[in-house]
């Protein structure tokens, strides 16, 4: 029992290598972030900037690869998990809608730079973008 | 006629609140297959049916940017066939701040994990049914699952993880378990409920509960068709002691890529304090644990609820263990498919074997 119990604690706890970087709008005022902002910006429990402006998260579509590794490697679950959460927190009144979703990279960086309050969590690229590019600290 | 005037205020109220934010009417509802080796009224005979479940509809409104509406109606049928609509939350919410939201209205209330977390949305959880305990008022549910008053909740960060709080101060029980006291409160206290979590981890969350509340004395009629002879309706009256409950509980939340598990433990206690002077002692818990391969959802439910002496005011009567097991398997991008084998063992066993569709919007 307690090998079945260690192996799956060690699956879950993989670590899914893929580079990331954060995409937020050019005018926000945000210089660095952390892996823990980021978690708890995809988990929902931070829904506000500091300044108190609402978080308008952009992920990629759920079905995707991309998605899927973002989410077990920033949030511990799936992006199917992931997709009922969000629905979860509309039921309960925390969230007014589900976050946009995108097919690709260059789409979430653009749909970020035309809101100020937008972030995208997106594979590392070399696509440029009106969007401001930070890397996760 | 009165289905008609439900679906028509659900318009009126989505035509009044649309606006450019392209507020969008959500839902969630579901239908089964059920087969069962006991027929309705609990009978050694087997039966299978399909049924509807739930229809629920919620429509979510932001006034302003602290502010913030919510409403939600479900259609179900009762074993008669007929429509019953359930107005299940409606609240104004104000954000104070993260730490601080204060609403008043209709909520689900906090007690413990599933009741907050997933209440009617069916799709939500992988199971087809919802834990024993945290059956509706109006299924014969033992928890006050609705609250009518005031809601404190927040969440943040707290030592580097995330941490919140759900609290509620409302009309509390009446004389019987349902319907929960909407516009009366047939005493002077209140009930108060309190769910506290810690996540742990992004992937561990730990919880308390507690909740206080007092029931009055007095008595209700009942009307049921009387079983010698079936054109008449036999009255029954009720007389019910002044109750005092305490309820206090725990779970645990595991969520990973591969094993989710959920555990609720709770001990409910009814103090009967007029004639019967009675201390009734329930103690209901469930663990379930499940898989997850793509888009295949296996899973195992383990559930007890028990009591040390009949309960007038839950219903329960003895100890019953229900097992349940098995899979979800997403159809679509808002759809599953549920099979599940279920075994309820009280005075007699039960099973019931269903197949159902939920779907979500």
């Amino acid at each position: 029992m307690k090998k079945i119990i260690l192996i799956l604690i060690t699956f879950s706890l993989k670590i899914y290598a893929a580079e990331y970087v954060v995409a937020v709008h050019e005018k926000n005022p945000i210089t660095k972030i952390t892996k823990q902002e980021i978690t708890q910006i995809l988990l929902v429990n931070k829904t506000d900037w500091s300044a108190g402006k609402p978080i308008n998260l952009i992920n990629y579509q759920y079905d995707s690869d991309s998605a899927d590794s973002l989410f077990k490697n920033f949030a511990g679950m799936t992006a199917l998990q992931a997709k009922k959460l969000y629905l979860t927190k509309v039921f309960n009144g925390v969230l007014q809608k589900q976050p946009a979703t995108l097919e690709t990279s260059e789409e979430i960086m653009d749909a970020v730079s035309e809101n100020v309050n937008s972030i995208g969590l997106i594979e590392k690229s070399n696509k440029t973008s009106k969007a401001k590019i930070l890397t996760i600290e | 006629m009165r289905k008609i005037i439900c679906i028509a205020i659900i318009f009126i109220v989505r035509t009044l609140w649309a606006d450019d934010d392209g507020m969008i009417l959500r839902g969630f509802a579901d239908a089964s297959l059920q087969h069962s080796n006991l027929d309705k009224n609990g009978n050694l005979d087997e039966t299978s049916k399909f049924a509807l479940g739930g229809l629920d509809f919620f429509l979510t409104k932001k006034l302003d940017k602290k502010t913030d509406a919510l409403v939600e109606l479900v259609f179900e049928q009762n074993s008669d066939g007929e429509l019953v609509t359930d107005l299940e939350r409606l609240y104004l919410r104000y954000k104070v701040d993260q730490w601080l939201q204060i609403g008043i209205g209709r909520f689900h209330t906090a007690l413990g994990y599933w009741n907050e977390t997933y209440h009617h949305g069916s799709y939500l959880f992988d199971s087809a049914t919802r834990p024993f305990m945290f059956r509706f008022e109006d299924d014969g549910g033992i928890l006050p699952v609705h609250t009518v008053g005031l809601e404190f909740v927040g969440n943040g960060d707290l030592g580097g993880t995330n941490a919140g709080y759900i609290l509620h101060i409302g009309n509390g029980r009446g004389l019987k378990n349902d319907p929960p006291q909407t516009s009366t409160d047939a005493n002077k206290s209140k009930s108060v409920s309190l769910v506290g979590y810690y996540d742990l981890s992004t992937s561990v969350r730990l919880g308390l509960t507690f909740n206080t509340d007092e029931a009055p004395a007095g008595s209700f009629t009942t009307q049921a068709a009387d079983p010698l002879d079936g054109n008449r309706v036999k009255e029954t009256t009720t007389l019910v002691d002044k109750m005092k409950e305490n309820i206090y509980g725990y779970h645990i939340v595991y969520r990973s890529p591969i094993v989710d598990f959920l555990g609720e433990y709770l001990k409910i206690s009814h103090k009967y304090e007029d004639m019967t002077q009675t201390n009734v002692n329930i103690t209901a818990y469930y663990a379930q644990v499940s898989f997850h391969y793509k888009k295949l959802t296996p899973f195992y439910r383990y559930e007890i609820n028990q009591t040390d002496l009949p309960d007038v005011y839950s219903g329960l009567t003895d100890t019953r263990i229900i097992n349940t097991t098995g899979a979800r398997y997403e159809l679509s991008d808002a759809s599953a498919f549920k099979l599940q084998y279920e075994n309820i063992n009280n005075r007699r066993s039960e099973y019931i074997t269903s197949a159902s569709i939920a779907w979500g919007w």
